[in-house]
């Protein structure tokens, strides 16, 4: 009772500071559940790219039976997960849609002048390399004319998202390493200013873990409030946001950003945990660094 | 609570040398005044003996346990000792009540090895029973210290090291800003908790109470030491 009485009474004298600490520690924290989203939603976008990724395999005849060959010995392949015949109208659409310029010499060209093709869907869990191999014999398979990989141009893609990816995980750990220095800022100014009571309440024979206990009740009840400023901030954002985020990455194709309510509470709970344990830590730091008789 | 000092230099600095080579047995149930001139080394050699500084050289060893830095020991004996500073050191931000039973939370309570719920009513019984014995209104619990005169703060530090009837009563200049009345007060008090067997020091300045009181007397002056024994309870 007298440490949470303790912890209380500190969080009213260091009203300022204690706010000043909450609302900068929420920002931090804000900051790196924005980016865990972020980069976790650029990692999804990623493996998606890949799991969903297709080739269009030309093939060298005009005749349906010719091309229902072909797909029945693609889909024997080894990594192939489904295969489909691209119409010819499908395909003079599909330029339509993507070269407006050229719609009307495209709507000029006569059907059998378009080649035949089919789409080649990956197995989900495929590897890169298998992947690779995987082409190659659809290559060499007979009746196949050409297949479009796009490997270079979406290899280039794939590692740049991957690497924003990775580089938001690395501001994060960053950012967490900020609000560790400013909690151990904090506890140790709180050691200067209170040294001269510390120091009593050591001469009546408490120890370190007593000493510091107040300081851990009150860390927790700020941690608290930071768990329930970064959550009201970003449902908030959610609000606000997430609709206007979304029309802009939507026209890009990527998938919509998702945020899930249970996201928010586990964001919430994740928060107050962080920064617990920074004022733990922190808070532990401080007492170890001080010379205590 | 039996306190030992064998051999006892402390100095701060190179050139400052407060205590030399200083013997001093006090057995249980003693009482002790330690007098000098100010910067004689009154209060280097109170915190030398409850474990606040430790010496350059040789031992200080209370209720049998020698006081080493940072041993545990040393924190187990603290919780026996009462201590009276001489600035006082009270939370001035806090009550009255807080400020005078904290030692029964964090210590023990007379021989007790538990420490009292400090927001129970047996501490706050022993809170009113201690400013009580000290001519101090039980009025004043919720009272901030802050807001005491120097008479009353004083009197509240003195409170704060009797209230869990300590072995060993140790007190820095604990009249210097009593009126006569209230000086008397303290050192009846001090006397009588003497007599039912608790081991005091008292530092003071004041020869007026060390000649009524009439206990044994240690003379510190620039380090050397003076022994004035009145009733063989000193050994040195």
């Amino acid at each position: 009772m007298y440490f949470l009485k303790a912890a209380l009474l500190g969080i009213r004298r260091r009203l300022l500071s204690s706010l000043l600490l909450v609302v900068g520690s929420s920002s931090i924290l804000l900051a790196m559940a924005a980016i865990g989203l972020w980069s976790n939603w650029l990692l999804q976008q990623n493996e998606n790219m890949k799991a969903h990724r297709s080739v269009a395999i030309f093939v060298d005849s005009r005749n349906d039976s010719d091309v229902e060959d072909v797909l029945t010995k693609i889909m024997q392949v080894k990594g192939v997960d489904s295969a489909r015949i691209i119409s010819t109208e499908e395909f003079q659409s599909f330029l339509s849609q993507h070269f407006p310029d050229l719609a009307a010499a495209v709507d000029g060209l006569g059907l059998d002048i378009i080649p035949r093709s089919l789409e080649v869907f990956f197995s989900k869990d495929i590897h890169y390399f298998e992947r690779l191999e995987t082409v190659r014999t659809l290559e060499g398979l007979s009746g196949v004319q050409r297949v479009d990989d796009g490997m270079d141009r979406m290899a280039s893609a794939l590692t740049s998202i991957r690497w924003l990816g990775l580089g938001g995980y690395f501001l994060l750990f960053s950012l967490y390493g900020v609000f560790l220095f400013v909690c151990v800022g904090h506890y140790q100014n709180l050691l200067y200013s209170e040294a001269q009571e510390l120091s009593l309440v050591r001469s009546f024979g408490a120890t370190k873990f007593m000493i510091v206990l107040p300081w851990i009740f009150e860390g927790f009840f700020q941690s608290v409030a930071v768990g329930l400023v970064v959550g009201v901030s970003l449902l908030g954002g959610k609000t606000y946001l997430l609709e206007v985020y979304n029309q802009f990455f939507g026209t890009v194709g990527y998938d919509p950003f998702h945020f899930e309510f249970t996201n928010l509470l586990l964001i919430i709970f994740a928060s107050m945990i962080l920064s617990f344990l920074a004022h733990l830590f922190s808070s532990g730091l401080a007492l170890l660094r001080w010379r205590l008789h | 609570m039996r306190v030992s000092l064998k051999q006892v230099t402390k100095a701060y600095h190179q050139n400052s040398l407060v205590l030399k080579n200083l013997n001093l047995d006090l057995a249980e149930g003693g009482f002790l005044f330690v007098a000098g001139d100010s910067g004689a080394g009154k209060t280097s050699l109170l915190k030398l003996i409850v474990g606040e500084e430790f010496p350059t050289s040789g031992t200080v060893t209370c209720g049998g346990i020698r006081l080493i830095e940072g041993a545990g020991s040393s924190l187990q004996i603290r919780k026996r000792i009462g201590v009276v500073h001489q600035d006082y050191r009270l939370m001035k931000e806090r009550t009255v009540f807080e400020n005078v039973a904290i030692p029964l939370f964090f210590g023990r309570h007379g021989r007790s090895t538990k420490p009292l719920n400090f927001m129970g009513s047996a501490a706050l019984r022993l809170t009113e029973e201690v400013l009580q014995s000290l001519g101090l209104s039980t009025k004043l619990l919720d009272a901030k210290v802050k807001e005491l005169s120097g008479g009353e703060q004083q009197r509240i530090a003195i409170a704060r090291a009797l209230i869990n009837k300590p072995d060993l009563l140790v007190a820095d200049e604990p009249t210097g800003s009593l009126d006569h009345d209230h000086t008397w007060t303290v050192m009846d008090l001090f006397q009588k908790l003497n007599i039912q067997g608790m081991t005091v020091i008292v530092a003071t300045h004041d020869r007026d109470i060390i000649r009524k009181v009439r206990k044994p007397t240690l003379h510190l002056s620039a380090g050397s030491v003076r022994v004035d024994e009145r009733d063989g309870a000193c050994i040195f």
